[in-house]
């Protein structure tokens, strides 16, 4: 018969029964948990589909570069500007072509606009520039306004348009956003880990006289903190687990009522919960939290003194 | 065995619970502490037990020196001695038999081993049919002997009780100090706080009077 170490049936006994024993306190631990972590994951959701919205905001940019006169053939031009990082697509608009479109939009509003023969020689050819999606939405109204500077210098360049003020708003929208999202994400975790600290302390503090008995037989510090330690990462894990299932849950059902309103469609597209991988690991990454801050408490318990500090401290 | 030199304990206030204490006891030797409440009876049992640190002098026990004994030495020498506490400092959550066997427990001793030795230690103390109760089950008396079971179970080379037959009808005290005797016959070191003393003139041990905190009798 193969025997299991006798340090795994110790710590496996530990365990078990010290969840039966204190099936309550437990049970309170893991929902107080819980409901720290699901602000938490809440909060990361958020920041991650706003990043993700924030491309789709940058996604449609265009811009014109007009030629100046003269200029009929800038296909040097053309590919320098395919070439930049920004730049998705570029596709040369000769004068006839713009004239035809511009034909074709006021023909039915002002028709008499349209009979002006030196209307031709007004309109440049240009180069309608599309610009790929920001891969950095924070950074991305700065660089399409620097690199629009940059083509008004070149001499082929008469002028750049490329909706300024819409960029401008944009990179407004984008760092309010972002500073209200990294506050309020940092304010969720800070009371997170202040909430996983209080409520692990709590629990140890209520089993300090197991600690103290512990230590007055001879239990090394290890025998008294390892079943502590498993038995606080076992609880974040399983308030995590729960917690992400539950974010997770309630995501879809708001991106499901998204999506059967038209408004909202695009947008809707767009929204992605939690991955299982994303899952398992933010839930080893609760368990490791729970751990460490059942880890720190205990160094201020197990100090191998526990009995006698608890009767200065008159409790 | 024990070596007490010029050991102080002063707690906030300041009480001073020890002054100037010292004695010492050898191997096999079996002694009582004896006192009014209040005289420091129940310190010197603490320092004793490296349950606290005396404020200065020292207090040898064995190889150890309790003034100075760091926290990785500490588990290692409460394996060596067997405490009986005033309070008992029993785990109400676990049964008879998982207090009894935590020093082996700890010290990481087979199942079988543990489950035997456990058995013996409760019938040894009169228990052996409480051993799946729980402690709030049990009368003050019976608490005091899961109490000494637990003591004895891994055979310390010192045994050192608080009180430890303060909750026993006089039968079963003499019947607890007997074990004791046995089991300093066979070489453990006994030391017993009391205030009983009909029980300290029966037994006709060496008794060291402890009163305001200083050693005011020996008698060997």
């Amino acid at each position: 018969m193969i025997r299991r170490p006798h340090g795994f049936d110790t710590l496996w006994q530990h365990l078990t029964s010290a969840w039966r024993r204190r099936m309550a306190l437990n049970l309170f631990v893991v929902f107080s948990l819980f409901a720290s972590f699901t602000l938490l994951d809440t909060a990361l959701i958020v920041a991650k589909n706003f990043e993700a919205l924030s491309q789709l905001w940058g996604s449609k940019v265009e811009m014109n570069v007009y030629l100046k006169d003269g200029v009929e053939d800038p296909a040097a031009l053309a590919a320098r500007i395919g070439g930049h990082p920004l730049v998705k697509s570029v596709q040369f608009v000769s004068k006839d072509r713009a004239f035809a479109e511009l034909q074709a939009q006021l023909a039915s509003h002002a028709p008499e606009i349209l009979k002006d023969p030196e209307l031709l020689s007004f309109i440049p050819a240009s180069l309608l520039v599309e610009l790929k999606s920001p891969a950095r939405p924070e950074t991305y109204p700065e660089a399409v306004r620097a690199y629009a500077e940059q083509l008004k210098s070149d001499e082929l360049v008469a002028d750049v348009q490329y909706g300024a003020g819409w960029m401008d708003e944009l990179r407004t929208i984008l760092q309010v956003l972002g500073n209200i999202g990294a506050l309020f994400f940092t304010v969720v975790l800070v009371g997170s880990l202040f909430m996983v600290g209080f409520v692990i302390r709590n629990s140890l503090q209520q089993r300090r006289e197991e600690i103290e008995i512990l230590e007055l037989v001879g239990a090394s510090r290890w025998f008294i903190r390892m079943p502590f330690l498993i038995e606080g990462a076992l609880i974040s894990f399983l308030a995590g687990a729960l917690s992400l299932w539950v974010t997770n849950t309630l995501f879809a059902r708001v991106k499901g009522t998204l999506l059967n309103e038209d408004l909202f469609l695009f947008i809707a597209h767009r929204l992605h919960q939690f991955s299982t991988a994303g899952v398992i690991l933010m839930s080893l990454g609760y368990a490791l939290v729970g751990a460490a801050v059942s880890y720190l408490c205990l160094r201020h318990l197990n100090t191998g003194f526990a009995a006698a500090e608890s009767q200065k401290r008159g409790t | 065995m024990i070596e007490f030199q010029h050991v102080y304990k002063t707690y906030p206030g300041p009480v001073h619970a020890l002054k100037n204490v010292g004695f010492s006891v050898g191997k096999g030797e079996f002694v009582f502490l004896t006192g009014p409440s209040g005289a420091g009876k129940t310190t010197l049992f603490r320092m004793l037990s490296a349950f606290d640190r005396p404020s200065s002098g020292r207090v040898v026990v064995g190889d150890y020196d309790l003034a100075a004994i760091g926290a990785k030495d500490l588990p290692y020498f409460r394996r060596r001695i067997g405490i009986v506490f005033q309070d008992f400092r029993l785990l109400k959550d676990r049964s008879v038999l998982e207090n009894v066997s935590l020093p082996l427990l700890v010290r990481g001793e087979r199942s079988a081993q543990i489950h035997r030795r456990s058995h013996e230690a409760l019938e040894a103390v009169g228990l052996a049919g409480r051993a799946k109760s729980y402690p709030d089950s049990l009368s003050g008396g019976e608490q005091q002997r899961i109490a000494i079971a637990r003591a004895l179970i891994h055979r310390p080379g010192l045994l050192i009780a608080d009180e430890p037959t303060g909750n026993l009808d006089p039968g079963l005290s003499e019947d607890i100090m007997d074990l004791m005797e046995r089991l300093c016959a066979q070489g453990t070191t006994v030391f017993i706080a009391t205030h009983d003393h009909g029980l300290v003139e029966r037994r006709r041990k060496r008794r060291i009077e402890i009163d305001g905190g200083a050693i005011v009798r020996d008698d060997p």
